[in-house]
């Protein structure tokens, strides 16, 4: 009985895949798979309404803050036109020639998201970034990968994205020994993005630069406003204030947010900053809302993988690796397979693989939290058309899905080899 | 929200008046990779590319008289092929492009259909006939192919002086006054009376509805133009 259910279990897990891969609604997916679980799993009611349904997201709050002050963050450097003048000055600063201005916007851009958040402030700086990268002659599969690996690689130092992490490895930090391996990690990942910048450049543009005729394309560029030289500290403030002064991320959230409405003129009066403040919440939380309500089915659907955890135990036990190198060398071999939300990423059906990891109690909590961290940042975000901003930004530069996996992936791939080992031997502390 | 053709007309009849200078000033403060700039350094980098561009068209001419925009791109050796139709970024298409390594030029196909049967349909076709915007396109992407083979050209020149930091010298180029040059060509090749970037002025207005989005540069130029979208 034990094996059927949970083979069952295994067919209802690889039917969750496939939705998953073929771009089904994550959200709708976790829940319903949560029921059918509990159903295969028998799991009494009273447990399903109160440990499945209600405490898995009661316990979320404090993660799903700092979401939404990192979001309204993220909105206050767009709305403010701080994000474009950092942006603007580094063009300014590299001059007319493509190379040089590609590699700089995007390790600024890098730069900017390790503390900016949310689909909105990825878009938002997009539509300033890659007119720019366009109009110097650079290709549009080179110039959008390009700046999607920068948004990935600021990731790694992003309180707001690392906490999502926290609700499924509840033991671990973002303390002192997590920032030195992020502050590596951002450091591979941005020499990725650079060989990635150089690979295609060489290759796309040796025979001298396209030159396009296009109206206006600039429009968003021409409407940056000038801003004082300081301001360009705003978007650091919240992650100085977490890893040299110890605050907790939401106060350095709210100083930031704060002292960008000052440095940007939006508190010269009582009802700009208050009209200010409310935009900069309201379309912070409405670039999150859908973030956030896919994370609370993830948790739902967690705490019914966990009622029915000894079933799949039982069947899958013995498959899978017990040591965590063959495991890491797994993940680095298999890293594809995180792609189209695979088993290997965790904001995808690769939470059911996590669940699994966990209920066998061989790996360090650690362990794991190194190796599922990873893929999202190295694979999905760099090479993934399924992370939100990456459709976006597909659609706005009318690249073929194919051709940007083509583009990214090798590079992805090879980012996140790297990054895994040195993951698995700072935070999972293992020994190779 | 329609667009009201008599208005538009006026609007456009004010706008071929406006002198080359002042859309070509209106490139350099658009311009995506860019650098603010002095009254002085405006106007030299305008005139400097003006001149570029008269002299290259006096060198076609004694070089190649009497040929049409295809004929030249013949002559030259380049090829003329059509571009994907999902060229172009967000909302704003690409008109034309020049690949210096397949010395190929290319054109958008689907926007000068539009642009053209934008011209038929706001009954433009006596001020700026449809027939004028395939040559200019061709000579604006021609310009590009001798700029990349005339070294020192001051359009793709460093022609500013910056510092680094405030500090360190260094010298600058900037991208529009190629596409200065390219326009300015393409207006004398094709011996247009009006600007050329009228009919990127068009493809904005054909794309947009609302009078909140139409492009400042085009309402700066036609004064009347806000008002014909009411």
């Amino acid at each position: 009985m034990e094996t059927l259910v949970g083979v069952l279990l295994v067919v209802t897990f690889i039917a969750m895949i496939a939705y998953c891969m073929k771009g089904g609604n994550l959200l709708v997916g976790f829940i319903v798979t949560a029921i059918v679980w509990c159903a295969l799993g028998a799991v009494p009611m009273e447990k399903v309404v109160t440990d499945v349904f209600q405490t898995s997201v009661d316990t979320y709050g404090k993660t799903i803050a700092i979401i939404v002050f990192g979001a309204w963050f993220g909105r206050v450097l767009v709305d403010t036109g701080i994000a474009g003048y950092i942006i603007k000055k580094t063009v300014e600063l590299a001059g007319d020639k493509p190379l040089v201005t590609t590699l700089l916007l995007s390790i600024v851009c890098a730069l900017i998201f390790t503390s900016a958040f949310g689909v909105g402030s990825v878009m938002a700086i997009g539509m300033i970034v890659l007119p720019i990268l366009f109009s110097l002659g650079i290709d549009k599969k080179t110039a959008l990968g390009a700046y999607l690996l920068a948004v990935a690689a600021g990731m790694y130092l992003n309180i707001a994205y690392v906490n999502q992490f926290f609700v499924v490895f509840k033991s671990v930090k973002y303390d002192d020994n997590y920032i030195q391996f992020a502050i590596v990690a951002t450091g591979v990942h941005i020499a990725a993005m650079i060989a990635f910048i150089l690979f295609y450049y060489f290759r796309d543009h040796r025979n001298g630069r396209a030159r396009a005729w296009s109206p206006a394309s600039a429009a968003t560029v021409a409407s940056i406003k000038p801003l004082s030289w300081y301001c360009i500290v705003v978007p650091f403030l919240p992650i100085a204030m977490v890893s040299f002064f110890k605050w907790q991320p939401v106060p350095s959230f709210l100083l930031g947010i704060v002292v960008g409405l000052w440095f940007t003129h939006n508190l010269s009066s009582y009802s700009l900053g208050v009209e200010k403040l409310q935009k900069t919440l309201y379309d912070g939380v409405a670039d999150s809302g859908l973030l956030i309500g896919m994370l609370y089915s993830v948790n739902i659907f967690q705490a019914a993988a966990k009622q029915v955890a000894p079933y799949l135990q039982h069947l899958l036990g013995g498959v899978i690796p017990t040591s965590p190198t063959a495991l890491l060398i797994g993940f680095c071999v298999l890293a594809p397979l995180a792609l189209f939300r695979g088993p290997l990423m965790i904001w995808g059906s690769g939470i059911a693989l996590v669940t699994i990891l966990q209920a066998m109690g061989t790996f360090d909590e650690m362990f794991l939290f190194a190796l599922f961290l990873i893929p999202p940042v190295a694979m999905v975000a760099s090479a993934c058309p399924t992370q939100s901003w990456t459709m976006w930004g597909l659609s706005y530069a009318k690249l073929e899905p194919k051709l940007y996996i083509k583009t990214n992936l090798p590079f992805a791939w090879a980012a996140l080899a790297v990054t895994e080992v040195i993951a698995c031997v700072m935070l999972g502390k293992i020994t190779l | 929200m329609g667009i009201d053709r008599d208005r538009l007309q006026a609007s456009v009849r004010a706008a071929l008046a406006c002198p080359d200078a002042r859309w070509y000033r209106q490139m350099l403060a658009q311009d995506a990779s860019g650098c603010p700039l002095s009254e002085d350094e405006a106007d030299g980098v305008v005139q400097g590319a003006m001149a570029a561009a008269v002299s290259l068209a006096e060198k076609t001419r004694r070089a190649f008289p009497g040929v049409s925009a295809e004929a030249l791109a013949a002559a030259l050796q380049l090829e003329i092929v059509p571009m994907p139709d999902d060229a172009g970024l967000g909302n704003v298409p690409l008109i034309g492009q020049y690949q210096p390594g397949a010395r190929q030029i290319r054109l958008h196909e689907q926007t000068l259909a539009r642009i053209e049967d934008f011209i038929r349909a706001q009954g433009l076709e006596a001020l700026t006939p449809a027939s004028e915007l395939r040559p200019c396109v061709l000579y604006h992407e021609i310009f590009h192919a001798l700029e990349e083979a005339t070294p020192g050209i001051y359009t793709r020149s460093a022609m500013l002086q910056r510092r680094w930091f405030g500090v360190w010298p260094r010298r600058r180029g900037l991208a529009s006054a190629s596409e200065i040059g390219a326009i300015h060509y393409s207006r004398i090749m094709s011996g247009i009376a009006y600007s050329p970037r009228l009919f990127e002025c068009y493809l904005l207005l054909d794309g947009r509805a609302a009078p909140e989005s139409l492009p400042g540069e085009f309402a700066g130029v036609g004064k009347e133009q806000n008002r014909a979208f009411d």
